[in-house]
């Protein structure tokens, strides 16, 4: 049985250094195919134009759900993550300043605004104002004249309706 | 603030505001047409001024007598200004138009139902405020309905409306009364 025994465990070991070099030996061989294909000149002639025109890139970010991909980015604490601080110390202000054409900027800016509408308004808008207040005040005028005459007349309030009360447009 | 504002939109105004908007389409009082009437005895002023200026240029132009503004007698004077406030009070008080000092102080003359008045009324109204008009109008002091005394048989009124020409030619669209107040 002892003998019997050793053999077994001399064929066993055979068996797997043979399975081992053979293995070896596979992954050899199949490295020098791969080594032999020639991977380039199979790419130059693969028509990448047709298989990318074929694909239907529409149809697949299509199906991408994109807004719940963007929900789920912290967006809040990347943003509490970084040192605004830090950054701006950064920044050099005067270098940058040297930079820009201050005067060219202003006359741009300058040249976007209709300042002839810009003043048409500034004034019409003054002078509705104006014009607001004194029709206040009238008002106002009108109320006390006919307080006091009420009162000394001794009488309820007058009876003034004639259209629906909240005629005119009025802003808050 | 295009839209015309129901009586609930008055809640979310300041309470100066709301209170202007609630006096709306009802009678003014004699502060107010009195100041009316003043800013439109100038207007009359300036355009009978104009009236001469124009006659001055067009016989300057027609004929070779230098430029001169006219200076009839006295008598003219007051008959051409007279006129010249008739055709104005009559034109500014009939339709949706408003005399300039009737538009300055937000006013409006209407019927006593609250229409536009027609040409005609508008006429006989300007004639009868020409002649014995500011005497008449002291009466809207007294009056329990702020009516001058050649309202009460002509049954005009005037109110106050602080809508805009523009205002006043939307709702005149939307509803063929065109601008009354009902």
């Amino acid at each position: 049985m002892g003998n019997g025994g050793g053999v077994f465990d001399s064929v066993v070991g055979t068996a797997e250094n043979l399975l081992r070099e053979g293995t070896t030996r596979a992954v050899r061989l199949g490295t020098r195919v791969v080594e032999m294909i020639p991977i380039d000149e199979l790419l130059q002639r693969l028509p990448i134009e047709q298989i990318v025109e074929r694909i239907p890139i529409e149809q697949i970010v299509a199906r991408i759900p994109i807004a719940e991909l963007v929900e789920q980015i912290p967006i809040e604490r990347m943003i509490a993550r970084i040192d605004i601080n830090a950054l701006v110390a950064q920044i050099d202000i005067d270098a940058l300043l040297a930079r820009i054409d201050i005067g060219r900027l202003v006359g741009e800016a300058l040249k976007g605004i209709d300042f002839e509408e810009l003043f048409r308004a500034s004034t019409v808008s003054a002078g509705s104002e104006v014009r607001d207040v004194a029709r206040t005040q009238t008002m106002n005028g009108d109320l006390l004249v006919a307080r006091i005459v009420d009162r000394l007349l001794r009488r309820d309030e007058r009876q003034l309706d004639v259209g629906p009360p909240g005629l005119a447009p009025l802003a808050p | 603030v295009n839209a015309v504002p129901t009586v609930d939109a008055e809640s979310t105004l300041s309470p100066t505001r709301a209170r202007i908007a609630g006096l709306q389409g009802r009678r003014a009082g004699i502060v107010s047409r009195v100041t009316a009437n003043a800013i439109d005895l100038g207007v009359v002023f300036v355009c009978y001024f104009l009236v001469l200026v124009a006659w001055a240029a067009v016989g300057y132009l027609a004929t070779s007598n230098p430029f001169r503004i006219p200076d009839p007698p006295p008598w003219l004077h007051a008959l051409a200004l007279v006129g010249v406030q008739i055709l104005y009070l009559a034109s500014g008080w009939s339709g949706s138009t408003r005399t300039v000092g009737k538009e300055l102080m937000g006013l409006r003359v209407v019927t006593s139902r609250g229409d536009l008045l027609t040409y005609r009324r508008g006429l006989v109204r300007a004639v009868v405020c020409t002649f014995i008009g500011e005497p008449l109008l002291l009466w809207a002091a007294i009056s329990r309905r702020n009516a001058a005394l050649y309202d009460m048989f002509l049954h005009t009124a005037v109110v106050y409306d602080w809508r805009s020409p523009a205002q006043v030619r939307a709702a005149a669209a939307r509803d063929p009364h065109a601008g009354t107040l009902h």
